[in-house]
């Protein structure tokens, strides 16, 4: 089977095929086992991101491409044009999800290696999970995937959702080729990311003062992206988060100014589900109709 | 004529009630204002701080919210403001009793370009303690019911939820499932075994009735490459006991092993005393036991050091083989201690002993490059007896179980090369190499997991122009990479 360039290993006669992925946990990120050519290891399950990033440090010799060549191409945010190189992969395997002659980013993961001692080959983004379902069970570390046919992608129901008292569902948009849901707090309606790569919640600083009344401040502390860079940012604990019906509280939260965070279109971003959100129960994505289930 | 006078008694009593209420507002607006309060007003931080909070409430709101940066109690107390700026804050108001101070959130570039991907990796906790690099490692059962240990072996025991006809034990001892070993039904459908175990770490799951599973009571599970979950077995090395004391409450282990960190190994009560059970790494550790929130040496240990406060001491446990240390000479001396990059550098802890032809004592020192030397009375110097400047720099180097070869060839008309990272705290000298037939050569002990290091070639620093595995540093200029399994 094959969409948008990325080969399943199943059937083309069946609607669906089911398999489970373990995964291991470095610290708060979902670690999968996958291979790039021949470097097998470690890799990240990034929903914060559009597609593969591999770390420049076991990809150094090979020929980057340029920016001419890769039609200048952007994912970014608020028109920002890429300057992160890229280079040509033959294959990638992950499961029984592939796809042969692939472009990936370039970017240094040493920091998430030397703050998780463990090796990172890259990262995995949401490109690959396009013709999926997938459920994250951080009970029995594994992350179920369903191909679903295309054809068939209408009529598919999981068994697991049929019970709306212990799974509600509700719909997330992709913008910019980043997973979007609404949720609440103190009754304002909010955009987030949901990013399982991110190791904790974020809220934009610039919010209405009314949803930081519900904001318990723990203390400062310091964000680490890519490049060592530093941001001081608020640590606390939001009340009441709302998400599709469900109630969530004292879910811990970082501060941070979050006003770059804009898209192309549909303004800007609230703020940012991580892992501290996604752990807290059985959760899962369909990805050919747009539906996310939470676990009662 | 009967309505006008009730009336005005109750123009009255609404003006008395609204008269309450205005005092009452007051009185809850004055009561309700905490004496320091840390938030978010408008996208700025803000903080709000009573010009009455004494120096211990400062203290502790400092601690709390991590702000010893701004000098809260030159802040408040001095009206001292001068750091306040250099690092962003604005004073909106500063009047008798209050002081509110604000400041703009950094524009952050999380999520903004290709450049500054998604990874956000806030220093706020690291949730599995045994994760890396840890001392010890110590057995965490729900209810106390840690497995019953002797020195060689171990009770583990299972109650299933439901009826079982068989239980076995599986674990990274019996490789997995082909030497799983059946468990004892004992009474009311309990079932036990007593296995020898190798000190250390170790990993296991019950089979019952055919049915994999953790241990319900252990409170440690991990997850392997395959992701299963495992529960995790500690056989330990080393028994702590405090004798008596069995009306405290609470008894705590603090310690070097676990960053003197309060509240982390909780003892376990027994008729006789308490006790804690933990398997250490070789070396050499300090300790001391929080007998509900006293801080006590350890009563039956007479092996002590001396602390950072005057005449005070800590109990010491040495795991491994000690290293002699002999300083020759030097008998007019008062006092000589052991200073080395095993014990950060201490230099009143470990106290030598005279004897005819100088100094000496037996300490454990951990795996690994170190640099160390010793405080004769206040002067520093090396195994030599040379005076030091600087102990860190130019120390007495001391490698403990070599487990790796640095190499660097093509550099024959170097005068001296060195090798430095994080397995020797990149101490410039602590790594000297030998010109060995054209290739420039030193053994280190590498610790498990990712290794950072370079060369300094003749004071310059360089990257193994050998190794293909690199990463950039906070200085542009990369540090080259060795993962040791």
């Amino acid at each position: 089977m094959h969409f948008n360039g990325i080969t399943y290993s199943i059937n083309d006669q069946k609607d669906t095929i089911g398999f489970n992925i373990p995964f291991t946990k470095a610290g708060n990120l979902i670690v999968v086992k996958a291979k790039a050519d021949s470097i097998q290891g470690n890799f990240i399950i990034d929903s914060g991101n559009p597609g593969l990033v591999l770390n420049q440090t076991y990809f150094r010799n090979y020929k980057t491409i340029t920016d001419a060549e890769s039609g200048g191409e952007s994912n970014g945010i608020n028109g920002t044009v890429s300057n992160v190189e890229q280079i040509n992969i033959s294959e990638f395997v992950f499961g029984k999800l592939s796809e042969n002659q692939l472009k990936a980013d370039l970017l240094p993961l040493g920091h998430i290696e030397n703050a998780r001692k463990i090796k990172i080959i890259g990262l995995i983004g949401i490109k690959f999970f396009a013709n999926c379902e997938v459920i994250f069970d951080f009970e029995n570390s594994t992350l179920q995937f369903t191909i679903i046919n295309k054809k068939f992608s209408k009529n598919y129901k999981n068994k697991l959702i049929a019970d709306t008292n212990i799974v509600k569902i509700l719909p997330f948009t992709i913008i910019d080729n980043r997973l979007i849901v609404q949720a609440f707090i103190a009754n304002k309606k909010l955009k987030f990311i949901i990013d399982c790569a991110a190791e904790t919640n974020i809220l934009h600083s610039k919010l209405p003062n009314i949803i930081f009344d519900k904001l318990n401040v723990l203390g400062k502390t310091l964000l680490t992206g890519i490049g060592s860079n530093k941001i001081e940012a608020l640590q606390g604990e939001i009340e009441d988060l709302t998400i599709g019906n469900k109630k969530l509280s004292n879910l811990p939260f970082i501060v941070t100014n979050l006003e770059k965070t804009c898209f192309s279109y549909l303004g800007c971003v609230d703020g940012v589900l991580g892992f501290d959100f996604l752990s807290l129960q059985k959760i899962g994505f369909n990805f050919t109709n747009n539906q996310m289930y939470i676990w009662q | 004529m009967a309505v006008k006078p009730l009336f005005i008694l109750k123009q009255k009593t609404y003006t008395q009630i609204i008269l309450c209420f205005i005092l009452l507002c007051l009185y809850t607006n004055t009561i309700a204002q905490p004496p320091f309060s840390f938030g978010i007003k408008n996208g700025k931080m803000i903080i709000k701080a009573s010009k009455n909070l004494t120096q211990k409430q400062i203290d502790s709101v400092s601690n709390k919210f991590k702000l010893g940066e701004l000098m809260l109690h030159l802040l408040i107390k001095d009206n001292f403001t001068d750091s306040l700026n250099k690092q962003g804050w604005i004073i909106e108001s500063n009047n008798k009793e209050w002081l509110t101070i604000t400041k703009n959130f950094e524009s952050s570039e999380l999520y903004v370009k290709k450049s500054n991907e998604p990874f956000i990796t806030p220093i706020l906790k690291n949730t599995s303690p045994f994760l890396f690099n840890n001392k010890y490692l110590i057995n965490r059962f729900k209810k106390n019911k840690n497995p019953i240990e002797t020195d060689s072996t171990i009770t583990i025991t299972y109650k299933p939820f439901k009826a079982a006809k068989e239980v076995l034990l599986a674990g990274s001892f019996t490789n997995w499932k082909r030497n799983a070993l059946a468990m004892q039904n004992e009474n009311t459908n309990e079932f036990s075994i007593t296995i020898p175990l190798l000190q250390g770490k170790h990993f296991y799951k019950f089979i019952v009735d055919g049915e994999w599973t953790v241990d319900p009571l252990n409170e440690q599970i991990e997850s392997d490459d395959e992701g299963n979950n495992n529960s995790l077995l500690c056989k330990s090395n080393t028994r702590f006991f405090l004798p008596n004391y069995t009306n405290a409450k609470k008894v705590f282990l603090v310690g070097s092993f676990n960053k003197w960190q309060d509240g982390s190994i909780k003892m376990i009560k027994t008729d006789s005393g308490w006790f804690a059970n933990l398997y250490l790494v070789d070396g050499s550790y300090t300790y001391k036991y929080v007998v509900d929130d006293n801080w006590i040496t350890d009563p039956a240990n007479p092996l002590k050091y001396p602390n950072e406060f005057s005449n005070q001491f800590n109990s010491v446990k040495q795991i491994g083989n000690p290293t002699n240390f002999y300083l020759k000479g030097f008998t007019q001396a008062k006092k000589v201690t052991l200073v080395g990059s095993f014990n950060n550098f201490r230099d009143y802890e470990v106290l030598l002993e005279k004897n005819d032809s100088g100094w000496t004592t037996n300490y454990v020192v951990e795996n690994g490059s170190h640099t160390y030397g010793f405080k004769v009375d206040n002067s520093f110097v090396n195994q030599e007896g040379e005076n030091l400047k600087n102990i860190e720099e130019d120390g007495t180097t001391l490698l403990i179980n070599a487990n790796h070869t640095f190499s660097l060839p093509g550099f024959e008309k170097a005068k001296k090369v060195y090798v430095a990272g994080n397995f020797n705290g990149w101490r410039k000298n602590a790594t000297i190499m030998k010109l060995v037939n054209g290739v420039w050569m030193a053994n280190v002990y590498l610790p498990q997991g990712k290794n950072l290091y370079k060369f300094i070639v003749d004071g310059k620093w360089i990257i193994d122009p050998n190794n293909n595995l690199w990463e950039n540093n906070e200085y542009n200029d990369g540090n080259s990479i060795i993962w040791k399994e």
